[in-house]
């Protein structure tokens, strides 16, 4: 758990099917930190790497849906639902949440490792988004007021010229001013900027 | 007036015969009115009956009218000082008393002027008066210097007053604060020029006082309120304004105020009322009365809480104790009343529970607590005491008694739910139970075949899964030999009971029942019945799982009545039978029903008939089902009363 690899997160009241699973997931090189409780997990400070949560529907202090429900507030990982039961009502609101699996007891292993990859690779989506717009949005808090203004025109594809009338300067202030936002956000061209500003959600000046 | 100083001298003057002119001439009566029109003040003569008839140049000209337009004296006499010197006129010109007054003069630049006016009578030979001389002397500076130091003078007596006093004219503005206002109120009384009522006024008071102000200004009525003032420190506190108008020493009308600090008074008075606000709440919400009886007097004073609980009608005299011994109720009153005359004159506190009979004839409880006062000499004076209505606590108290029982009985009755779990809640229960080990046994054995393909194999992981595999397949089998153990005859434990006894148990726990909605459960049992020998635990279960067999087979009914129906009775000589009806959707082959794992049901496992005739076989019985005439299934289950005894 030391290193960058993605980690499989195993929450289940049954220590046999813990060890199992623990087995299991190891003899497919897969990291594992296994808890015997919601409450257990939830305490427990996370390593910060793509994980995906194997989960037992019955647990004794919360059930799996009512952990789902409070995990889907915070940036947790996908969820591989694991049940004894397998109702189908259960595993159709398991779904409908977010979850990537619901699987019943006995399930083969095939079966479980595809959809640990699958939420793996979801979580890796999302941190990578998470993350890459944190970076933008802390490269935008370095504008200027006038820099994001003049942001809004560049990237709603105003002429420098068009820009400094609008706003009341000169041609060459509002190149200087395109200059150092391209820089700061460190954008290699136009294209990106846009794309950057797409991300950021922010708003194009209005082209009137 | 215009009788004593017509001023009608237009035909000018005519001699006459005066004693200090003798008889006149007109070449001396020119020399004369030269002089007296040089003469440096005012001066005039009249008729001895005040008719002016000459009046010098000095005097037209500060009036500033000709000789033959001053008729009418009236006009240049300052308002309120006419009546004055009408008054005295009249007097000297009655007695022939010399005239003397000061009066203000209006000038011919419309000004006013203080002057003394002094008039004596010219006499003649035989003492009668022949004209009067009147000479005006101006004495304004005179006047200004006396007004100044009686002002200050005043300044002087008020400052000294140990009082707020101010003085407003009588239009409201004021003129002057005395040193104990000035101190008090601070910098915004120093000029009362500059003074604004709302800089001292409290501004929640304001929107009375204005008004109320307004009015006395208006009505020149004395003023009297209590509105709290700003201190200096910024404070606010009650005074006592009284403000009254009056006629000054220069003639002015000023309204006269003293202000009293009522602050403390009134913080006590409100801090009074709110302790007996305070108090007469705490017996509301008590339920308390007080009451004190004045022996001397034969009196009894009451709280208006205790008359509540009385219920006085209106016209009743509560003030004699016979009042308050009529209320209590007639079984009641002789010990009270005996109690209390004991306490009398044992002089002892007094402590007493008893009804009292409203006049709508319904009935309180109270709880009555006394104690004697004595006077110094030790003679007993007064009773005063308490009464508390207990009506609501002693409901209460029967109400919670109530309470607690029904608790105790449900307690009862959820022990005997645990103890007889329903058939399929057991059934998922074992399912779940071989569920987890056997989930178990399928990882570990994946995982180990994954330790075995691993290049190298890991033999020492390949082993610790297979021997988790042996391990949980052990622990399913033990949950396997669990179940079966539950349905063995072997834990049998018998005990002499009454059949009817153990239905109506079970039927008391349907009660709450969902299912039991809805649903009509007619029970006729044998009162004969002979009791058997069986197991509480095992019979409940049989029952319990019948009649929920049956509530769950007429749920899906509907265009008639869901009927259930237990009956119990005598089968053959020495066996008991309990039957279970129902008009549900009944079965097409209703001995199919008994096999394991048979089921009309979405939900279930199929054992619940299956545990039911293994119950039945144990107890060396029979369970039979058979299709009703009309709707629905039979059920029934046939006891032996002396079962054989085997182990």
């Amino acid at each position: 758990m030391t290193s960058n690899n993605p980690v499989v997160f195993v929450v289940d009241d049954d220590a046999r099917v813990r060890d199992a699973l623990s087995s299991l997931l190891a003899s497919a090189g897969r990291e594992v930190a296994v808890f015997a409780s919601a409450t257990e997990f939830l305490r427990v400070d996370k390593p910060d790497v793509p994980a995906c949560l194997v989960l037992d529907l019955e647990l004794p202090d919360i059930h799996g849906l009512e952990l789902q429900k409070e995990l889907a507030e915070r940036d947790a990982p996908p969820i591989v639902f694991i049940t004894g039961h397998g109702d189908v009502p259960s595993s159709v609101k398991a779904m409908k949440a977010g979850a990537v699996e619901f699987l019943s007891k006995p399930f083969g292993d095939e079966e479980l490792l595809r959809a640990i990859d699958a939420a793996i690779e979801l979580d890796r989506a999302a941190r990578l988004k998470r993350s890459e717009r944190t970076e933008l949005a802390r490269r935008y808090q370095r504008l200027t007021p006038r820099e994001r203004e003049v942001l809004t025109f560049v990237v709603a594809g105003f002429a420098n010229k068009l820009t400094a009338d609008r706003l009341g300067t000169s041609e060459i202030t509002i190149g200087v001013h395109r200059g150092q936002v391209m820089r700061k956000m460190g954008a290699r061209s136009l294209a990106e900027l846009v794309r950057f500003a797409d991300k950021l959600g922010i708003t194009p000046h209005e082209n009137v | 007036m215009s009788a004593i100083l017509p001023g009608s001298s237009t035909e000018g003057p005519h001699p006459v015969d005066d004693p200090l002119l003798g008889k006149a001439t007109p070449a001396v009566e020119c020399d004369l009115r030269l002089i007296l029109d040089n003469v440096p003040a005012l001066v005039n003569t009249t008729t001895p009956t005040g008719e002016i008839d000459f009046a010098n140049r000095q005097l037209l000209d500060y009036l500033g009218v000709g000789r033959e337009q001053l008729q009418d004296w009236l006009p240049f006499i300052h308002e309120a000082d006419r009546a004055m010197v009408i008054e005295r006129w009249k007097h000297s010109i009655e007695s022939g008393q010399p005239f003397g007054a000061d009066y203000r003069l209006r000038r011919s630049d419309g000004s006013y002027r203080w002057f003394h006016g002094r008039a004596v009578p010219v006499l003649a030979q035989d003492g009668s008066i022949v004209r009067w001389c009147n000479l005006v002397t101006d004495i304004e500076e005179r006047k200004q210097a006396e007004d100044l130091r009686r002002a200050s003078e005043r300044h002087a007596i008020l400052d000294n007053i140990p009082g707020l006093v101010a003085i407003h004219k009588a239009s409201g503005e004021p003129e002057l604060f005395n040193r104990a206002a000035r101190e008090y109120h601070g910098p915004c009384a120093d000029d009362p020029k500059q003074w604004r009522i709302t800089d001292v006024i409290h501004p929640d008071d304001l929107p009375w006082l204005l008004p109320a102000r307004r009015r006395a200004v208006q009505t020149r009525q004395p003023f009297d309120t209590e509105p709290r003032m700003r201190r200096a420190d910024g404070t606010y506190r009650y005074f006592l304004v009284r403000a009254v108008l009056v006629d000054d020493y220069d003639g002015t009308s000023r309204w006269y105020s003293v202000r009293t600090d009522i602050h403390d008074r009134k913080m006590a008075e409100e801090a009074l009322r709110q302790s007996e606000a305070f108090l007469l709440e705490v017996q509301r919400l008590s339920r308390t009365g007080g009451w004190r009886y004045d022996l001397a007097t034969d009196v009894v004073e009451s709280s208006p809480e205790i008359q509540h609980a009385y219920a006085v009608l209106p016209g009743e005299d509560i003030s004699r104790p016979s009042f308050w011994f009529d209320r209590i109720h007639p079984e009641d009153r002789p010990r009270v009343q005996a109690l209390f005359e004991q306490c009398l004159r044992e002089k002892t506190d007094y402590r007493a529970g008893y009804r009292i009979v409203l006049p709508d004839g319904s009935i309180r409880y109270q709880y009555a607590t006394g104690r004697p006062i004595s006077d110094d000499a030790g003679v007993l004076v007064q009773f005063i005491g308490a009464s508390m209505d207990m009506t609501e606590h002693w409901l209460a108290t029967s109400e919670l008694e109530r309470a607690s029982q029904a608790v105790r009985d449900l307690q009862i009755k959820m022990s005997r739910a645990a103890q007889i779990a329903t058939v399929g809640e057991l059934a998922a229960s074992i399912a779940h139970e071989v569920n987890q080990p056997l989930a178990a046994v399928v990882t570990n054995g994946h995982a180990c075949l994954r330790w075995l393909a691993a290049s190298p194999p890991n033999m020492a992981k390949a082993v610790e899964a297979a021997e988790r595999v042996v391990k949980d397949g052990k622990d399913a089998g033990e949950v396997i030999r669990r179940v079966r153990a539950l349905f063995k005859r072997t834990a049998l434990e018998r005990v002499r009971l009454d059949a009817n006894e153990v239905i109506r148990e079970v039927l008391r726990l349907l009660d709450s029942y969902p299912a039991r909605k809805h649903v009509a459960i007619d029970t006729t049992l044998d009162p004969d019945l002979t009791p058997l020998f069986a197991d509480r635990v095992q019979l409940q279960q049989l029952v319990l799982n019948l009649v929920l067999n049956a509530l769950e087979a007429v749920g899906p009914v509907s265009g008639r009545p869901k009927k259930v129906s237990v009956r119990s009775g005598r089968a053959e000589d020495d066996a008991i039978s309990i039957q279970i009806a129902d008009n549900g959707i009944g079965l097409d082959h209703p001995e199919a029903a008994f096999e394991p794992f048979f089921t009309t049901k979405a939900e279930g496992m199929g054992l619940g008939l299956a545990i039911c005739r293994s119950i039945v076989a144990a107890h060396d019985g029979r369970l039979s089902a058979e299709r009703n005439v009309g709707f629905g299934t039979t059920f029934r289950v046939t006891l032996p009363i002396h079962p054989e005894v085997s182990s």
